[in-house]
């Protein structure tokens, strides 16, 4: 299933957005694929899902979560995940994403993608959720990796080697966000190529691209400003050694029009293409 | 309890009270105030987050509060309210009610406006569903009609406001400034198309409409009408009160 052969290559892609909807289906801008963010689709109807059914029927789409808590150690919610499920029944989605983080515990949710120690023992924990969240939506999960701004003593392995133990034990997908490789690893002082070159390429199906802020020292993952050029410059070094993946510019705040982001995707496009010329007709 | 479990409450704990608390003793950092100084990050970042949703599902209470007085206020909800859902669609369903408590000046005015607020939201994404199309109150044989009885839409929703909030929305919303008149009435809102939309009803129309929704069959109906109109002219008024609903799309079914 995770084989680099079978691996679907939808091309470059955007984040759906309400402010995108109509000019999404009538304007050309050569976008491949759309993203949905999936807790936005969560409701009993009107707009989201009227414009939802329209894009994804003219449009690959994928599903991307951020409430799944897939390291969290409160229960899985399967009542979440039936929702989530049902969605995807008429969404056809290529795929089903979240993130490697937790969200909150004792039935709370913080909304953010937070942190945890990486060791042995989480490990395991994480991968019995993951082989659960597979088996309950009968379909592999892809999980993205996160920005940090903390680390643990007692982590005892790198995100990436927990991530590429994690993909060959549960056969989970992996999203290589690479804003947030580069974000984490100037917050944490590693070497970002490094980590892209630790994980399991065959695993990797989809790339995330996005902008970040600068908060003294550290970097901020707020996904608000166009792709900056350490981030672009790393991205080229993913598709170099990824192969192709699909692709796409995640934009979370201050939204420009989707023409100015179609045509950030064109870079995306130009940097990963040359390189992938032998695979992709 | 698992070191994993224990470590997410205590993270938990900072978010939700990083005064108190300093956080999971394993944060790595050079100092405890580099430590805190990252676990801030995160306090700060859900605090703001879910300002920014209230913000965005009450943009009118906002705007008639000021932004710092509405900022000052989100902040006490924020602090009594940790999200249990995994959608922040849901996260401001109870704001209305805390603006009551609320010590702010003209609460009632503002607790109506936010309730307002949320209705539209709820209209907004209520389920989907084929609205009965005007013609179809001419399909129906005359002896049906005194047993009528009628299903209104799911995105439909009635309320009642003591102020004129609708039109106090409106001018926030347009930037004209909140002048909050008393004006008591009750308002229909609903969806046509992919909007929301609203009306004020009289209160002979608001009645049937509740009376509607209650499932009382058209003959009834027209009964109760004769409390606001004498004779024939009840009938007519029902009449003409379900073609208007039926020209708004606010009726689902009839059934007889």
């Amino acid at each position: 299933m995770t084989s680099e052969s079978a691996r679907s290559f939808l091309g470059f892609g955007l984040g759906l957005r309400p402010q995108h909807y109509e000019a999404v289906l009538s304007e050309e801008t050569g976008v491949d694929w759309f993203e949905a963010v999936t807790e936005n689709y969560l409701v009993p109807g009107g707009k989201p899902l009227h414009y939802l059914e329209s894009v994804r029927s003219r449009f690959p789409v994928v599903l991307h979560g951020v409430s799944l808590s897939i390291a969290g150690t409160d229960p899985i919610d399967f009542g979440y995940l039936d929702e989530v499920k049902a969605l995807a029944r008429w969404v056809e989605p290529a795929w089903i994403s979240d993130h490697l983080c937790w969200t909150g515990v004792d039935g709370r949710n913080m909304h953010d993608l937070l942190p945890f120690p990486h060791t042995e023992q989480t490990l395991r924990h994480v991968a019995a959720r993951v082989e659960a969240v597979q088996d309950h939506l009968g379909r592999p999960l892809m999980l993205e990796n996160v920005s940090s701004y903390v680390s643990f003593a007692d982590s005892a392995m790198s995100e990436a080697e927990f991530l590429r133990e994690l993909a060959q034990r549960t056969d989970c997908l992996l999203l290589l966000d690479v804003n947030n490789v580069h974000v984490s690893a100037v917050n944490h002082d590693f070497d970002a190529r490094g980590y892209i070159d630790r994980l399991p390429a065959r695993s990797v199906w989809q790339i995330h691209l996005a902008g970040h802020s600068r908060q003294g020292e550290m970097l901020i993952d707020t996904h608000d400003a166009p792709v900056p050029e350490p981030v672009w410059a790393l991205y080229e070094h993913a598709a170099r050694r990824l192969g192709p993946v699909s692709t796409m510019i995640e934009r979370d705040d201050d939204i420009p029009s989707l023409q100015v982001l179609a045509a950030e995707l064109d870079r995306a496009r130009r940097i990963a293409l040359p390189l992938w010329e032998r695979n992709v007709a | 309890m698992s070191a994993l479990r224990a470590v997410q409450q205590q993270f938990q704990d900072y978010l939700l009270r990083p005064e108190r608390v300093s956080g999971p003793e394993t944060v790595a950092g050079a100092s405890p105030a580099e430590r805190r100084r990252r676990l801030d990050i995160y306090a700060e970042a859900y605090r703001m987050r879910l300002i920014e949703v209230l913000e965005g599902d009450f943009p009118a209470v906002k705007g008639a509060l000021g932004a710092s007085a509405f900022a000052r206020i989100a902040s006490r909800y924020v602090a009594s309210h940790p999200s249990r859902s995994p959608s922040l669609r849901w996260y401001g369903r109870d704001f209305p009610a805390f603006l009551l408590d609320d010590a702010a000046p003209r609460s009632e005015a503002i607790v109506e406006l936010a309730r307002f607020e949320w209705l539209q939201g709820e209209v907004f994404d209520a389920p989907d569903a084929e609205s009965l199309p005007a013609q179809a109150l001419g399909e129906v044989p005359p002896e049906r009609w005194p047993g009528l009885v009628l299903e209104p839409h799911p995105a439909v929703q009635r309320a009642r406001f003591r102020y004129a909030t609708p039109r106090t929305w409106s001018a926030v919303m347009a930037g004209d400034g909140a002048r909050f008149e008393t004006a008591p009435a009750d308002w229909l809102l609903w969806r046509a198309g992919l909007d929301v939309h609203w009306r004020s009803l009289g209160p002979d129309e608001s009645w049937a409409f509740e009376a509607m929704c209650g499932s009382v069959p058209f003959e009834a109906l027209c009964a109760g009408l004769c409390r606001w109109h004498d004779g024939d002219a009840a009938a007519e008024a029902a009449v003409s009160m379900l073609a208007r609903w039926l020209a708004d799309g606010v009726i689902r079914a009839i059934r007889s």
